[in-house]
C-alpha cells in the first residue's frame, strides 16, 4: 500500500519549502545558542536586596524577578490561543466539508492546549495550587506534554480503527468526544493542583535533565510513524500532512527540554516553549491552507461554470433561432401546399370545362356536318379530337404529378408481393408479354398508393414500349443492411445513354406524341415518389436489348417510426 | 326513363347542358327536361311545380350562388323532395365531394367525360338503370 509521493495530489501536501522552513526554525535556536545567544531568564538582570529599595522600585524589582514567569505565561498563552483558533477553524472546516476527522482532531489539539492553559494559570497562581512552583511547573509541563501526545494518538488513531465513513458527521459524536477529552484534561490538572507532593521532574545535573520529557519524545515519534503517517496515507489532505509535519517541532521541543533545559525559564526552556507555539501553528496552517485551496478551487470551478453557462445560453439562443426558422419554414410549406392544392383544383375544374366544351362541340360538328366535310376536313376534325384528348391527358398528368407527396395516406404494412401481383393483374396485358417476379419482395411500412404508382408506371411503360415478339419483364429485389434495391427490367427497345437523365423529366417523351401517344409524366411521377422516400432511381440500358429501371429505398424510411415534423397537406 | 317524368338538370355550363340534351336525344330519352342554372333556381323550380315533381335530378356540383352539395343538403331535409333520386354529374374527382354526396344519399356519382362518346355511355347507363329500377313515387 505504498503511495508514491508523486501520486498524491499537490493539494494534499504542504510544500517542501515550508517543511524545510519549519526544520530550520527548529534547528536555528540551537545554532544561535552555540554562537553565544542566550534566551534564558533564569538569572534576573538586577539583583537588589529588598531592604535597600524604596516602594516604587520594589514593583520594578518584582517585575524583573518575575521576567521569566511573564515570558513563560506569554509563550504558553500564545500556544493555547493558537490551539483555540485551530479548533475554531476545524469546526468551520467541518461545517463546509463535513469531514469528521477535522473537528475531532481539532478538539484533541484544543484539549492539549487547554491543559497548557491550566498549567500556566496554576503556575501564575491564578488557580489555587498547593505545591511549590519549582515542582508544579515542570511536573504539569511534563504531564501536559504526555497528555498532548496521548490525546493526539487517540484522536487520530480513532480514524485508523474506525474509518471516517462509518462515523457520520454527527455532532453528537463530536460532543461526546469533546466531553471525554475535556474531562480527562480537567481531572489531571485538578489532581496536580490539589496535590501537595508532586514528583520531582527537574534534574539539573544529569544528562537527561528532564527524564519525564523523554516519554512524550518517544510518544511523538511513535505517533508520527505509526499513527499520523498511516492516517495521512488513508486521508491525504493538507491538514493530515500538517499533522505529520508538526511532529518535527514537537520532537524538537522534547529534545530541547529533555536534554537542554535544567532550570525554570532558562535558555532551552524558553526555546522549547516558543517552539511549542510552532508545533500548534503547523496544524492550524494546514487547515488555513486547505481553506485557501478550497476557496481557490471554488473560484476556479465557479468561473468555469459561469463560462459554461454563457456558452449554454448562446447555444440555446442559437437553437431557438433555428427552431423559429424551422417553424417558419414549416408554415411556409403548409401554405405552399395549400396553394398547390387549390391550384390543382382550379386546373382540374376551370381548365377542363372549356376543354370539355371544345371536345363536345367538335364532336357534334363532325357528326352533324359530316356530309359537308371532305377527306381533309374529316382529317382535321380527327386531329382536333386527338388534341382535345391529349390536352385532357396532360392536365390529368400534371394533376397526378402534383398530387404525389401532397395527398397523405396512413402508412400501413405492405406486402409488395401481393401489391405487385395486383398491379400486374390490373394492367392491360397482351399474351405475348411474360411478366415475372424473380424473387420474394419485402414487407414494407408505407403509404399504399405511391407504391402502386411506382410499379404501375414502370410495368405499364415496359408493356407499352415492348417491341419484341416475345416480351419479357422481370421484377426483382436485392437487400442489404440498410437498403432495398428493386429492378424492373425488360427486353424492349432500350434507351440511348444520352437520354438516361432526360426521360425522368416531366412531359419528356423520346418519341413525338404524334407517333406514340404518351403524356411523358409517368417516369417523373415515379422519380418524385422515390426521391420523396429518400431513395434514388436510375436506368441501365442497352439499345435494342432492353432496359432496367433500378431504384433503391432506405429501410429506415419504411419502418413504423413516426416522422418528427409532420407537414399538413 | 319511366312514366315520362321530367328530368331536372341542374347545371350552369351552357355547353354541358347542350351535351346532356343531345346525349339524351341520341339515346331516345323523350322525357321533358327542365333546366336550372344553380341550386337556388332549382329550388324555385321544385317549389313552383309541386304537382309535377321531377322523376330524377341530374346535379352538377360547381355552380354559383348555391352549389350542388348545398342544394342536395337542402332538399334532403325537405319531406317533399327528399325521395327524388339525385345523380351527381360533375367533373370533380375530389374525395371530399364524393363523400359529401354519398353522405347526403345520392343515388349515383358520375364524372363527366371529356369525350362525347363516353358521355353517351354514361347517359345510357343512367337511362338503363332508371328504366329498370322503380322510382319512389
Amino acid at each position: 500500500m505504498k503511495l508514491l509521493r508523486a501520486q498524491v495530489d499537490s493539494g494534499s501536501r504542504i510544500s517542501g519549502h515550508l517543511v524545510w522552513g519549519i526544520v530550520i526554525i527548529c534547528v536555528l535556536p540551537l545554532i544561535l545558542t552555540l554562537i553565544g545567544l542566550d534566551f534564558g531568564q533564569d538569572k534576573p538582570k538586577a539583583m537588589y536586596s529588598l531592604s535597600k529599595t524604596s516602594s516604587s522600585s520594589m514593583t520594578d524589582v518584582m517585575f524583573h524577578t518575575l521576567a521569566g514567569s511573564f515570558t513563560h505565561t506569554i509563550l504558553e498563552w500564545t500556544a493555547f490561543c493558537t490551539a483555540a483558533f485551530t479548533v475554531l477553524f476545524a469546526f468551520i472546516h467541518f461545517s463546509i466539508k463535513r469531514d469528521v476527522t477535522t473537528p475531532i482532531i481539532g478538539v484533541a489539539l484544543f484539549c492539549a492546549g487547554a491543559m497548557d492553559a491550566f498549567h500556566t494559570l496554576a503556575a501564575d497562581r491564578l488557580i489555587q495550587a498547593v505545591a511549590d512552583n519549582k515542582d508544579l511547573i515542570p511536573f504539569t509541563w511534563a504531564l501536559c506534554r504526555i497528555f498532548n501526545a496521548l490525546i493526539m494518538i487517540i484522536g487520530v488513531g480513532l480514524f485508523l480503527i474506525k474509518p471516517k465513513q462509518r462515523i457520520k458527521g454527527d455532532l453528537r459524536f463530536i460532543l461526546i468526544t469533546t466531553l471525554v477529552f475535556g474531562s480527562i484534561a480537567y481531572t489531571l490538572i485538578h489532581i496536580s493542583a490539589v496535590s501537595s507532593n508532586l514528583p520531582r521532574t527537574q534534574f539539573s545535573n544529569s544528562v537527561i535533565t528532564r527524564p519525564y520529557d523523554v516519554i512524550p519524545l518517544i510518544l511523538f515519534l511513535f505517533a508520527g510513524l505509526f499513527i499520523y503517517l498511516p492516517f495521512y496515507r488513508r486521508n491525504p489532505s493538507l491538514f493530515s500532512h500538517a499533522l505529520l509535519v508538526s511532529v518535527i517541532p514537537e520532537i524538537a521541543v522534547q529534545f530541547y527540554m529533555a536534554f537542554g533545559s535544567s532550570t525554570l525559564f532558562d535558555n532551552f526552556f524558553n526555546i522549547a516553549h516558543a517552539l511549542k507555539i510552532i508545533a500548534y501553528l503547523v496544524p492550524f496552517s494546514g487547515l488555513a491552507l486547505d481553506y485557501i485551496n478550497t476557496y481557490k478551487e471554488e473560484q476556479r470551478v465557479s468561473g468555469k461554470l459561469l463560462g459554461l453557462n454563457t456558452e449554454l445560453e448562446h447555444e440555446i439562443a442559437e437553437r431557438t433561432k433555428v427552431e423559429e426558422k424551422q417553424t417558419q419554414l414549416v408554415s411556409k410549406l403548409e401554405g405552399t401546399n395549400k396553394e398547390l392544392k387549390d391550384f390543382a383544383y382550379i386546373i382540374s375544374h376551370d381548365l377542363k370545362a372549356p376543354l370539355r366544351a371544345i371536345g363536345s362541340l367538335s364532336h357534334w360538328i363532325g357528326e352533324d356536318y359530316a356530309s359537308c366535310f371532305d377527306e381533309e376536313g374529316q382529317n382535321h376534325m380527327n386531329l382536333l379530337k386527338g388534341r382535345v384528348d391529349r390536352m385532357n391527358n396532360l392536365i390529368e398528368g400534371v394533376l397526378k404529378y402534383s398530387r404525389v407527396g401532397r395527398i397523405r395516406e396512413k402508412p400501413i404494412e405492405l406486402n409488395l408481393n401481393s401489391l405487385v401481383a395486383d398491379v400486374i393483374d390490373s394492367l392491360d396485358q397482351d399474351e405475348t408479354i411474360e411478366i415475372q417476379v424473380r424473387n420474394k419482395l419485402p414487407l414494407v411500412f408505407g403509404e399504399m398508393t405511391p407504391f402502386i404508382q411506382i410499379f404501375q408506371n414502370l410495368i405499364s411503360n415496359a408493356i407499352k414500349y415492348m417491341d419484341k415478339p416475345k416480351g419479357k419483364i422481370n421484377i426483382s429485389c436485392d437487400e442489404d443492411e440498410d437498403f432495398w434495391t428493386f429492378a424492373v427490367s425488360d427486353n424492349g427497345p432500350g434507351i440511348d445513354k444520352k437520354y438516361h437523365d432526360k426521360i425522368f423529366q416531366i412531359f419528356q417523351t423520346l418519341i413525338p406524341r404524334d407517333d406514340f401517344e404518351s403524356t411523358g409524366v409517368g417516369l417523373s411521377i415515379v422519380k418524385k415518389i422515390i426521391e420523396g422516400l429518400g431513395g434514388t432511381i436510375r436506368v441501365e440500358s442497352q439499345l435494342t436489348e432492353g432496359s432496367a429501371f433500378i431504384f433503391t429505398l432506405a429501410k429506415a424510411n419504411l419502418s413504423p417510426k413516426l416522422l418528427k415534423l409532420e407537414v399538413n397537406p | 326513363m319511366r312514366d315520362n317524368k321530367t328530368i331536372l338538370l341542374v347545371e350552369d355550363d351552357q355547353i354541358d347542358i347542350m351535351t346532356v340534351k343531345r346525349a339524351l336525344k341520341k339515346i331516345d330519352v323523350t322525357n321533358p327536361i327542365a333546366e336550372a342554372h344553380n341550386g337556388e333556381e332549382a329550388l324555385d323550380y321544385l317549389r313552383n311545380n309541386p304537382d309535377n315533381k321531377p322523376g330524377i335530378i341530374l346535379l352538377d356540383i360547381n355552380m354559383p350562388r348555391m352549389n350542388g352539395i348545398e342544394f342536395l343538403g337542402v332538399i334532403k331535409e325537405n319531406k317533399e323532395f327528399k325521395l327524388i333520386p339525385v345523380i351527381m354529374l360533375t367533373t370533380s374527382k375530389e374525395d371530399q365531394d364524393r363523400l359529401s354526396s354519398f353522405n347526403l344519399q345520392v343515388a349515383g356519382y358520375m364524372i363527366k367525360p371529356v369525350d362525347f362518346s363516353q358521355f353517351l355511355e354514361v347517359m345510357k347507363a343512367i337511362d338503363s338503370y332508371w328504366s329498370f329500377s322503380e322510382l319512389p313515387s
